[in-house]
């Protein structure tokens, strides 16, 4: 058989033997918003297990709760909104064959999941300080009431699953960076400009719930 | 390929109603602004309903969802339900708990 040699010229779509541009484009993004699906389910878990226990210590996740910084958390909230506009807006770049508009609005997305990251670390570090981290002299006292470390110990899983995702994302549309470095995209071809802004979505969808949840409710 | 291209303009304005809602939720917050407008135990609905609110405006926009066809929403729509399922059955099941520190039973002697 003979060794196959793709060869991919820019701005135009893959080439497939089983599968026309059209219906390759469709699949994909059908099969983003499955991937999409199961990630809603993984967070809404999440969500649920938060609900029992506010739900069976509710005063002790009262007090817990009033040692986040809200202000913090209403200042990421805002980064990862415009962040998630400079993705949209990438999508339209590629849309209308502009390469270094993809470049400059997912550079800036990225930029913008760095800022609310460093916020985040600022947030951990403040929680080190006063001992409410696991592992802390603190945390592992006798004083320390355990209803707290149940509160703590999902503001930590959820906010760290959550700033995972951010990583990843920043992984993701560094990738989509490159490619369009190499003039990959044009209106024939942006399937992966989509997909990564989609993912990147999903990560501003979740904090959206996140935020008012773990800071402003009490 | 393209089918409804989504304007910046359309984007930014949609950026402009998030911003505006996360603000709203703040202020709307009995923890950060004072019961102002004694909301109460209502509190909780009103910022989840705001967070609604803007996870529409995300998906609808943002994700293209309002332009999507059938097999996006029905797939989209099938993690809801699941959503809407685990939600309802906690909020059956945990008014129902028992709880060992609170006996519902006493034990006549």
């Amino acid at each position: 058989m003979a060794h196959q040699v793709s060869v991919v010229k820019p701005g135009e779509p893959p080439i497939y033997h089983h599968i026309d541009p059209d219906n390759a484009y469709h699949a994909a993004k059908l099969g983003m918003w499955l991937f999409l699906a199961t990630e809603i389910l993984l967070f809404a878990v999440l969500f649920a297990a938060f609900a029992i226990y506010n739900w069976a210590y509710f005063s002790e996740f009262q007090s817990a709760s009033l040692n986040l910084d809200w202000k913090l958390g209403a200042l990421n909230t805002a980064v990862l909104l415009i962040s998630s506009y400079t993705a949209a807006v990438a999508v339209y770049k590629a849309q209308t064959n502009s390469n270094k508009g993809v470049v400059l609005n997912f550079g800036f997305s990225i930029l913008c999941g760095l800022i609310f990251l460093v916020v985040k670390y600022i947030e951990y570090s403040a929680k080190y300080e006063h001992g409410y981290f696991p592992g802390t002299e603190l945390w592992n006292s006798e004083a320390f009431p355990s209803k707290y470390k149940n509160y703590f110990g999902l503001y930590y899983t959820m906010t760290g699953l959550h700033a995972l995702h951010v990583v990843i994302g920043m992984g993701i549309l560094s990738w989509v960076v490159l490619l369009a470095l190499r003039q990959r995209f044009s209106s024939k071809y942006y399937t992966p400009v989509e997909l990564a802004a989609l993912y990147w979505h999903l990560v501003d969808l979740i904090w959206i719930f996140l935020f008012p949840l773990l800071y402003l409710i009490d | 390929m393209a089918e409804n291209i989504i304007t910046p303009k359309t984007f930014f304005k949609v950026l402009l109603i998030l911003l505006v809602l996360t603000v709203l939720t703040v202020l709307l917050s009995p923890r950060v602004s004072g019961d102002w407008i004694h909301l109460g135990r209502a509190s909780i609905a009103v910022a989840l309903t705001i967070a609604f609110l803007k996870a529409s405006l995300v998906l609808g926009y943002f994700m293209h969802l309002k332009f999507e066809g059938v097999w996006i929403w029905v797939y989209f729509l099938s993690s809801v339900f699941l959503l809407g399922i685990l939600i309802l059955g906690l909020y059956i099941d945990n008014p129902m708990r028992f709880d060992p520190e609170k006996p519902q039973i006493q034990a006549v002697n």
